[in-house]
């Protein structure tokens, strides 16, 4: 009897013990938001001042500010997202990551944040003009990236070829080391413009690999977070901070003239 | 390339701080001298307990020397950076994975530079001390390590510069050392990845060419001090194992 | 936490390809290390202030810069300074071939130290004796001082085989398909860390102990007597 009574206790006692994620924020005073840095416009760093800036950055502090706590914000490698964020290292994930199956069953999505379209970029002068001319080549992607599974059934024959980082595999691109690059098109585009004058050399396949939902990646049991995440989101949306910060980086005045073509719903699964 | 260094030299040297955590060179040393400090005295241990008379202890000291030395340390990298934060219950930084790592990747190697040195002092030392009433512990700290570990100080030296390059590795689990932070250059830059990729190797090469000059100076030193007692050449330098 | 559940036909296959990458990197690299470390020896013990000179920079650099450092800048830093159809020649099998150039040259160094320290050890008498019977140069270093000087560097030679074939994993910083690579991309798409992981290291620790024993046997066999 005395056995049953301490292992009841010593389960209440765990429960107890394990504090919820959203209380933990509240306690400390911060956000911990993980980052995917080097992909403009969503994470990088401002050559001069060093500091992180980007869509997803932005994202993170209106939710700091949203939760009434500041914002921590830390950069994470893309393989090494959902680790970190299972490892509790960070509360929150705004590192480009985009809904699949598998992912949820490893954490949990907020709701959607943003549409993304992979599409393959090609050289100009090559001999590929729609995606599915890509079957059977070597497309370079990123390690860790949803493009890996989708190619896999989208073009089944093409060989993915996985850089640790988006300026890695899209440098083999214009290396000719690999025949396409698969990314979500903003990125892609904002990595053309980068080359300057020599942009025009490369140009994006239609039809897109994929139509994908981004979501902020929260651990898995942490429903009180989880909602607290949603309700921001949906505020941000009212009030047109979202409409604001999507603007400043890829609306009318930038380089990639979107409107924002998405709202701020449950990720359809 | 000088426009490279005068734009990103800040962040080559010192990653995002005050923006952020430290990186970059700084970040780079100091996980370098946090690996190999920690990693010497249980170095000393493992190399105490592989020549140690029980099998209780040599056996499980040669496995884990074994086990460290067959695998590549990319691999040690993946495995602390999802074993640590499980085996003792909470999170850790990325930083401290890597420094994990390279503590026990280095204490694997310089157990084997230390039983080296041990072994290679004449019987006769350890016998005087024993006869004089010293007892096991005592004639370790009074007679055979004093001599074995000053002995084996440039290949400990030489360790310590192999430490420097294998930091190079963080960057895949987000480490911001130096290596990382040339790749966010290069995310950048975009256009110019020769250049870049130049300054990082130069970089390195710099800091431990004049480590091993350093290195070759106190073997020097030491040669001079051991003339006359033994003609055992001195261990090339940054050997990563020493032969046999 | 299955291991044997993970092992499915696909995942095993996947793996022995992986591990192919690895075999043949591992024998490319390490026939140009052995070629270019026991040409750079030579030619280290033959020539003057020049020769000696162009060893020593030469093994500087490659010992004083890490692997990955030295993968990045053969991978993306010297193709853009190439001309085009050397470049194009060079991207079919591009991420094999200059892994194996970058880690062969970077080994080419230790083996280098490793021969010349096998040279050092050798009294300078073999040499003049084989020279005093009618050889030349390059006939006494081939029947008699490098025969002896191999033995005497055999171990030193074994680890850095080892490190050699440890040293392959880093080639998937550069998109190679080797076994540490197809490891991380199961673990990406399944999440079953653990066992991917167990996999990986068990067939690296194989291999190494392999590669030690068979050094070792070797050294049994080729044992000089006298020593």
């Amino acid at each position: 009897m005395r056995k049953f009574i301490f292992l009841v206790a010593a389960l209440a006692f765990t429960h107890l013990a394990h504090a919820d994620r959203l209380d933990d924020i509240k306690s400390r005073g911060s956000l911990i938001c993980g980052v995917y840095s080097g992909v403009q416009p969503f994470a990088f760093q401002d050559a001069t001042t060093r500091e992180l800036q980007g869509y997803d950055v932005d994202i993170c502090k209106a939710l700091g500010t949203k939760m009434g706590v500041k914002t921590d914000i830390k950069m994470v490698a893309l393989e090494a997202r959902i680790p970190e964020l299972q490892q509790g290292r960070v509360d929150v994930l705004a590192a480009v990551l985009g809904y699949s199956a598998a992912r949820a069953e490893q954490i949990a999505f907020s709701d959607t944040y943003f549409l993304g379209r992979q599409v393959i970029a090609v050289k100009g002068a090559g001999p590929f003009t729609k995606r599915d001319d890509l079957n059977g080549k070597r497309i370079s992607t990123i390690k860790g990236s949803s493009s890996i599974p989708i190619l896999q059934n989208v073009l089944p024959a093409a060989t993915p070829v996985a850089y640790d980082t988006v300026s890695a595999a899209f440098t083999a691109l214009v290396q000719d080391k690999v025949d396409g690059f698969v990314a979500t098109e903003v990125p892609v585009r904002g990595l053309m413009d980068k080359l300057g004058a020599e942009a025009s050399q490369l140009k994006l396949l239609e039809p897109p690999v994929a139509e994908e939902h981004w979501g902020l990646g929260i651990r898995k049991g942490e429903s009180a977070l989880e909602k607290a995440v949603n309700d921001a989101l949906v505020s941000l949306e009212k009030s047109g901070e979202l409409d604001a910060i999507f603007n400043k980086w890829m609306g009318p005045n930038t380089i990639y003239q979107l409107k924002r073509n998405f709202k701020v719903a449950p990720i359809p699964r | 390339m000088i426009e490279i260094l005068r734009t990103y030299g800040t962040l080559l040297l010192i990653g995002s701080y005050p923006e952020g955590p430290l990186g970059g060179l700084a970040l780079t040393l100091i996980l370098s001298v946090l690996g190999v400090g920690l990693a010497f005295p249980l170095s000393i241990v493992l190399a105490l307990c592989r020549i140690s008379a029980y099998a209780v202890l040599r056996v499980p000291a040669t496995a884990i020397v074994y086990l460290v030395r067959g695998v590549p340390l990319i691999m040690l990298v993946f495995w602390s950076y999802y074993l640590v934060p499980v085996l003792i219950g909470r999170t850790v930084s990325a930083m401290s994975t890597l420094v994990v790592t390279l503590v026990v990747y280095q204490a694997a190697y310089m157990a084997e530079i230390v039983r080296a040195g041990i072994e290679a002092l004449p019987n006769g030392q350890t016998e005087a001390a024993r006869s004089l009433g010293l007892g096991y512990a005592r004639t370790l700290q009074a007679v055979i390590l004093p001599q074995a570990l000053f002995n084996m100080l440039p290949s400990l030296l030489s360790q310590f510069i192999s430490t420097v390059k294998e930091t190079s590795l963080g960057y895949v689990i987000s480490v911001q050392e130096l290596t990382f932070a040339a790749n966010e250059v290069n995310s950048s830059l975009l256009i110019r990845p020769f250049e870049v990729y130049l300054i990082l190797s130069l970089t390195y090469f710099a800091v431990c060419l004049l480590l091993t000059r350093a290195a070759h100076l106190l073997e020097t030193a030491i040669l001079r001090r051991r003339a006359g007692r033994s003609t055992t050449h001195a261990y090339a330098t940054h050997d990563q194992v020493q032969p046999g | 936490m299955n291991v044997f559940s993970f092992l499915t036909p696909d995942h095993v296959a996947v793996l022995a390809r992986g591990l192919s990458f690895t075999a043949a990197i591992t024998i490319a690299s390490w026939l140009l290390a052995m070629g270019l470390g026991m040409a750079l020896a030579i030619l280290n013990e033959s020539g003057g202030r020049v020769a000696r000179g162009v060893v020593a920079a030469f093994i500087a650099y490659q010992r004083n810069i890490p692997v990955v450092a030295h993968l990045l800048l053969w991978y993306f830093g010297v193709p853009a300074l190439l001309p085009k159809p050397v470049q194009s020649w060079i991207n079919v099998h591009n991420g094999e071939l200059i892994s194996v150039i970058a880690i062969g040259l970077c080994l080419a160094a230790y083996f280098c130290e490793d021969i010349r320290s096998g040279f050092r050890s050798i009294p300078a008498t073999q040499h003049e004796a084989a020279r005093a019977l009618g050889l030349s140069f390059l006939q006494s270093m081939r029947w008699v001082v490098v025969p002896q000087a191999l033995r005497i560097a055999l171990p030193a030679l074994v680890n850095h085989t080892v490190l050699l074939f440890k040293t392959t994993a880093l080639a998937m910083a550069i998109g190679v398909a080797e076994l540490t690579y197809v490891v991380r991309e199961l673990e990406n798409q399944t999440f079953r860390t653990f066992e991917a992981y167990s996999v990986a290291t068990v067939v690296y620790l194989m291999i190494s102990l392999a590669l030690m024993g068979a050094g070792a046997m070797l050294a049994r066999r080729y044992r000089i007597p006298a020593r």
